[in-house]
């Protein structure tokens, strides 16, 4: 649950690990200041969006984040990403499993932070809009706009690839 | 015409109003732009959610799992538990060890050597539970004659696990994998009908959340013993038998045999669930630890 959602946020598997561990650490240290009037998974999402916008904001700082560059993504999803740019998709008929993988996690990665993780919850980890908004703090109507707006970047991003059918 | 682009995403996740619901649907039958771009949208969830589940190594979940000293991250109350059950075996295995040379004694008498954990207020365990298995002693209740010494082994066992449980919950955080423990644990404390048997959304706050882990280890060596079935009817399904790799494929599956239960949590490392759909339109969904 919260390594899928820090892979899909991030693209690769070493930094998920990192923010995996990072995010556990924080959730036993404050685990006292749980309160059940949220629910555990959400507290721990939003734990872990935290621990990745705050590494996000201090590697930019120190000019090593990578995440709006291809060198974000693992290094096989980077060449496939290479070999299969969304918007000229490879011959043939449809995109392969893998193929696939590449090309939405690249167009994810190009997302705008915030937009990304509600895309990520609502599309990849299936939450409700209002687990959504309790998870980031955020009033609905936010969650709803950024939403559209995540998926509407991405939808003109693949137009060529969702004509096809993906 | 003015399209209602904005509302489309949220219609596609049945999350507008129902005025809005009736103006996008009504807009939809005359529109074939807004009809291509639903569509697409249609397309793009679809695709996100078929991405495939990312697990963490075996070496980070071990990582995370030893992250806290075990007793720094307690509560005294759940510092004091641990301590108790401690106490407990230490008991047990002396209580053992004199019966082998001392008189018998009844077992009921066990409560009374150790009062520090209240176990008592703990739901019996029933004899009729399907199939538990600790170590090699099945489950068995106090109220009846028998005295053996792994009646006692068990019992400790469960106390354990019924605490490492509680911890577990917290534990499985780390990818929503580790929820088998609390498929052993709910299936054990009796679970009413229809609560489902995962980790995360069944914590409430009277439940103490942490665990010592010390008592891990044993809460796992009973899980991986663990079966679990799950049988029905279905209609319109051609029979194969096929094995679930993934959460997803379970997820489908379940709403394609219409369950009404909810999804069960499996740790798809350890377990290896088979689902079989047979010609006399029965099925049956089997979930084992892998060799």
């Amino acid at each position: 649950m919260v390594y899928n959602l820090a892979y899909r946020l991030c693209g690769n598997p070493s930094d998920a690990e990192d923010i995996v561990q990072d995010t556990f650490v924080k959730v036993f240290k404050s685990l006292e200041r749980f309160r059940s009037e949220s629910d555990l998974s959400t507290w721990i999402y939003r734990i872990a969006v935290n621990t990745w916008k705050n590494r996000v904001r201090s590697e930019k700082r120190r000019g090593l984040w990578k995440m709006f560059s291809l060198e974000g993504l693992s290094q096989d999803e980077e060449k496939r990403a290479r070999e299969i740019p969304a918007d000229e998709p490879a011959m043939g008929s449809r995109l392969e499993e893998q193929e696939k993988e590449g090309v939405l996690q690249k167009a994810l990665l190009e997302l705008d932070a915030e937009e990304r993780t509600i895309l990520v919850l609502r599309d990849v980890e299936e939450k409700s809009y209002e687990e959504i908004a309790k998870a980031l703090e955020l009033p609905l109507g936010t969650v709803k706009s950024k939403l559209f707006r995540a998926r509407e970047s991405l939808r003109k991003k693949l137009k060529p690839i969702l004509e096809r059918g993906f | 015409m003015r399209h209602p682009e904005e509302l489309l995403s949220a219609y596609m996740d049945k999350e507008v109003s129902p005025q809005e619901k009736s103006l996008v649907e009504s807009h939809l039958k005359s529109c074939s732009e807004c009809q291509r771009h639903l569509k697409e949208l249609e397309s793009l969830r679809q695709a996100l959610s078929s991405l495939p589940l990312k697990e963490p190594s075996w070496e980070l979940r071990t990582k995370v799992l030893k992250e806290p000293s075990p007793l720094s991250i307690l509560s005294p109350w759940v510092k004091g538990l641990a301590l108790a059950a401690a106490s407990v075996t230490v008991v047990l295995v002396a209580r053992e060890q004199f019966q082998k040379i001392g008189p018998a004694e009844p077992v009921s008498g066990l409560r009374q050597e150790a009062p520090i954990a209240d176990f008592a207020s703990s739901p019996p365990v029933s004899k009729e539970m399907p199939g538990i298995l600790l170590g090699e002693h099945k489950i068995a209740d106090y109220s009846g004659k028998e005295r053996r010494s792994e009646v006692q082994e068990a019992r400790t066992s469960m106390e354990q696990l019924q605490i490492a449980a509680q911890g577990s919950k917290m534990a499985a955080g780390i990818s929503g994998r580790e929820e088998a423990s609390e498929t052993a644990y709910d299936s054990m404390q009796s679970r009413p009908k229809g609560e489902p048997p995962r980790l995360m959304g069944a914590l409430s706050a009277k439940r103490p959340a942490a665990m010592p882990q010390v008592l891990r280890p044993l809460a796992q060596q009973a899980i991986q013993r663990e079966i679990l079935e799950w049988k029905g009817k279905t209609s319109g399904m051609k029979a194969e038998k096929k094995e679930i790799k993934n959460r997803k494929e379970l997820q489908r599956l379940w709403k394609a045999l219409k369950r009404k239960d909810p999804l069960p949590e499996i740790d798809f490392p350890l377990y290896k669930v088979t689902a079989e759909i047979k010609s006399d339109s029965t099925y049956l969904i089997r979930a084992e630890p892998r060799d």
